[in-house]
């Protein structure tokens, strides 16, 4: 029963990508002049302007009376496009929450185990939550690379398929860089730090295939370590740049960095805790940021998603021993930390998608995860990552705290006016949030979380809560609250700026496109 | 952790973060039952076990009740802009110090209610008394870094305890 609803998730986006191309243009392109005729026109209108002393205004040129119309269509034409994405990128993520319910399936070669389907239906919610750049072509490129990145997931879920999963991100990643150019969104250094972030994760590969003959983690701590420094290095280095975007294609990719990083750290083995010491600084950093920085404003919490994305790939890092209360050793190397990576890692993501700070309060649970198996082996650097945590929390509520200017009136409106699209992709993301915070143990994918009597504590102090809270509205005491925000503002300003850092981007697409060659070439296959 | 969200304010967000890390420490588990069933056996967290554990019980039931957010109104709200004002209703302050109150309690003197129902009773009533008369203070910001302060002295000494085996 499952398979046909894995191939439908895998394949849903790729109808959307070709549906979004299908859009006719707008233009009108027979009116248009050719580019020969329209550069004789320019100079026949500059000599004519230069020999004449009159003030008589020369007649509009074709193109000059047709582009507003043609401009126009265009427009028409990029938003069908991005709203047929938007469809078909919240079918996805409908239909991989369905196989994320449904249970592990496989169709063909591709397999949807753990948190597979979990991160593709994240992918999938943050491109629904993208309107910009409303363009036919970057459109449907965004469509395509969840395509490319789901499907890569899926496909290299198999043994050695390592390489596959990295190559298709890595195919995503140059998908998205093209588009992003060819949408004129200005800033191209994102780009350039994904395609960087994607070489490091195949130079992983590289290493780790050099070294044992396979495309796989290693599971028994025999990962070198050059090798898992690459892996986690490169994804964070994807999921930092996806943070930077999240209401653009690129955001897409930070569900995926983090289900290639995730495992990746958590077969570090005893290195883990300088990695995690190291990442858990950056997130506090980044947390801090956010909140004393007064030109960073309080509704750009892009710094917050990044400090959850780091976090996660610090708890996954974290080595250890053992868990309180269970008496029972973890079996090898494998970090205990991983099911608090998971959960942070979900709540990076229904943040990106959300993109408000209540959101942030589905970390809440990862949170406690982590510190649970951090306290239960407490060494120096686990009570050091512990105060790191606590840290980035308080600065997490320093920043909400923090007096803002109200939005203008200007900014209001185009938030209200762009506001339906992104709410479509909020709702299910904020819904996967709460059902986070009330009963974390009831995601099995993530592994055993060890949050005993949560639920229990969650249901009791929502059930006071809400007796109080009627009872105070009942008698007056307590006004009654308004909703808060479900959607933040897109905090990446629109630009139509030629594009910058192009070259850095060239650069960082040469190198991946050198490491994929030498990963090619390495593995184990090839030869 | 669920506390630190109903707090809301950040140096009480950083006091019970760090008290619950303290509780941690000190009994090796986040249930609340499970705290009450070792203190069952045990006794009282702020009486047995060595000095710095049950002194780390005590600063940890401090933060737990300084933490309490304030009530409505006070000469403090002239200071801050309406926009960035913050303060609960008197009921979801009430809530608020309830619970604390109770954590707290249960920190000190949290045997199982079948073992030790008046004395968990008790302790709880009295705890909540305390957090409730904290939450009506007009100065939110010292009660709020005195928590802080409390709070770091008792995972400090959870951590010794811990590090240094003490024992429960």
């Amino acid at each position: 029963m499952n398979s046909p609803v894995l191939i439908a998730a895998l394949f849903v986006p790729l109808v959307g990508a070709v549906a979004a191309l299908l859009v006719p243009s707008g233009r009108t392109r027979r009116a248009e002049p050719s580019c020969r005729r329209r550069r004789k026109q320019e100079r026949t209108a500059e000599t004519t302007s230069d020999g004449s002393d009159d003030d008589t205004v020369a007649d509009p040129t074709p193109r000059q009376v047709l582009e507003p119309l043609g401009s126009a269509g265009a427009d028409r034409a990029g938003l069908t496009s991005r709203t047929i994405v938007r469809v078909a990128a919240l079918a996805a993520a409908a239909l991989w929450i369905g196989v994320a319910v449904l249970g592990p399936s496989s169709a063909g070669p591709a397999r949807a185990i753990g948190p597979i389907a979990p991160a593709a239906a994240g992918a999938a919610l943050v491109l629904a939550a993208v309107g910009r750049p409303a363009r036919r072509l970057p459109a449907a490129a965004a469509a395509a690379a969840l395509t490319l990145a789901s499907g890569g997931l899926a496909l290299g879920s198999r043994d050695g398929g390592a390489g596959l999963a990295v190559t298709a991100l890595a195919a995503a990643a140059v998908v998205l860089a093209l588009a992003n150019r060819r949408g004129s969104d200005g800033n191209l250094a994102p780009s350039a730090l994904t395609l960087a972030g994607t070489a490091a994760l195949a130079g992983g590969l590289v290493r780790i295939a050099a070294d044992s003959g396979e495309l796989n983690l290693p599971s028994d701590g025999s990962m070198p370590l050059d090798a898992g420094l690459l892996l986690v290095g490169g994804s964070a280095m994807v999921a930092a740049a996806a943070s930077l975007r999240p209401r653009r294609a690129l955001g897409l990719l930070l569900p995926i960095a983090l289900a290639v990083g995730v495992p990746a750290a958590a077969v570090l083995g005893g290195e883990g805790e300088a990695v995690a010491l190291v990442l858990m600084l950056l997130a506090t950093a980044s947390a801090v940021y956010w909140a004393l920085i007064p030109r960073v404003p309080r509704r750009d919490v892009r710094p917050l998603v990044g400090s959850l994305a780091l976090v996660s790939l610090a708890a996954a890092a974290v080595p250890t021993a053992g868990l309180p209360g269970s008496g029972s050793t973890i079996a090898g190397v494998q970090a205990a930390g991983l099911p608090a990576a998971w959960l942070l890692a979900a709540a990076a993501v229904i943040t990106a998608v959300a993109l408000v700070p209540v959101a942030a309060l589905s970390a809440v649970p990862g949170a406690a995860a982590l510190v649970v198996v951090l306290i239960a082996d407490p060494g120096p650097v686990h009570q050091a990552l512990v105060a790191l945590a606590v840290a980035a929390t308080v600065a997490g509520a320093v920043g909400v705290h923090r007096p803002h200017p109200p939005a203008t009136e200007g900014e209001e409106d185009s938030h209200a006016a762009t506001l339906l699209g992104p709410l479509l992709a909020a709702v299910p993301a904020l819904g996967a949030g709460l059902w986070l915070v009330i009963a974390p143990d009831s995601w099995s994918w993530v592994g055993e979380v060890n949050l005993f009597g949560w639920t229990d504590t969650v249901a009791v102090g929502a059930a006071g809560g809400l007796i109080f809270a009627v009872a105070g509205v009942a008698t007056g005491r307590v006004a009654m609250p308004g909703l808060p925000r479900l959607v933040g503002p897109d905090p990446v300003p629109v630009t139509d700026d030629r594009p910058r850092h192009a070259r850095l981007a060239l650069a960082a697409g040469v190198a991946l496109g050198m490491v994929l060659i030498a990963l090619l070439t390495s593995s184990p296959g090839a030869s | 952790m669920l506390l630190a969200v109903l707090v809301a304010q950040p140096a009480a967000v950083g006091a019970v973060l760090l008290a619950a890390i303290a509780l941690l420490e000190r009994w090796g588990t986040s249930s609340l039952d499970a705290v009450a069933g070792a203190q069952s056996v045990l006794g009282p967290g702020g009486i047995v076990g060595p000095g710095a554990a049950a002194a780390s019980a005590w600063f940890t039931a401090l933060a737990l009740v300084l933490a309490s957010p304030r009530l409505a109104g006070g000469a403090d709200d002239s200071i801050t802009p309406p926009r960035t004002r913050r303060r609960l209703p008197p009921g979801g302050a009430l809530v608020a110090a309830l619970a604390l109150g109770a954590a707290a309690a249960a920190a000190v003197a949290g045997p199982d209610f079948e073992t030790g129902g008046p004395l968990r009773l008790g302790a709880t009533a009295a705890a909540v008394l305390v957090a409730a008369v904290i939450s009506s203070l007009r100065r939110p910001q010292v009660t709020a870094g005195l928590a802080l302060f409390a709070g770091i002295v008792a995972a400090t000494l959870g951590v010794a305890v811990a590090t240094s085996q003490m024992g429960l």
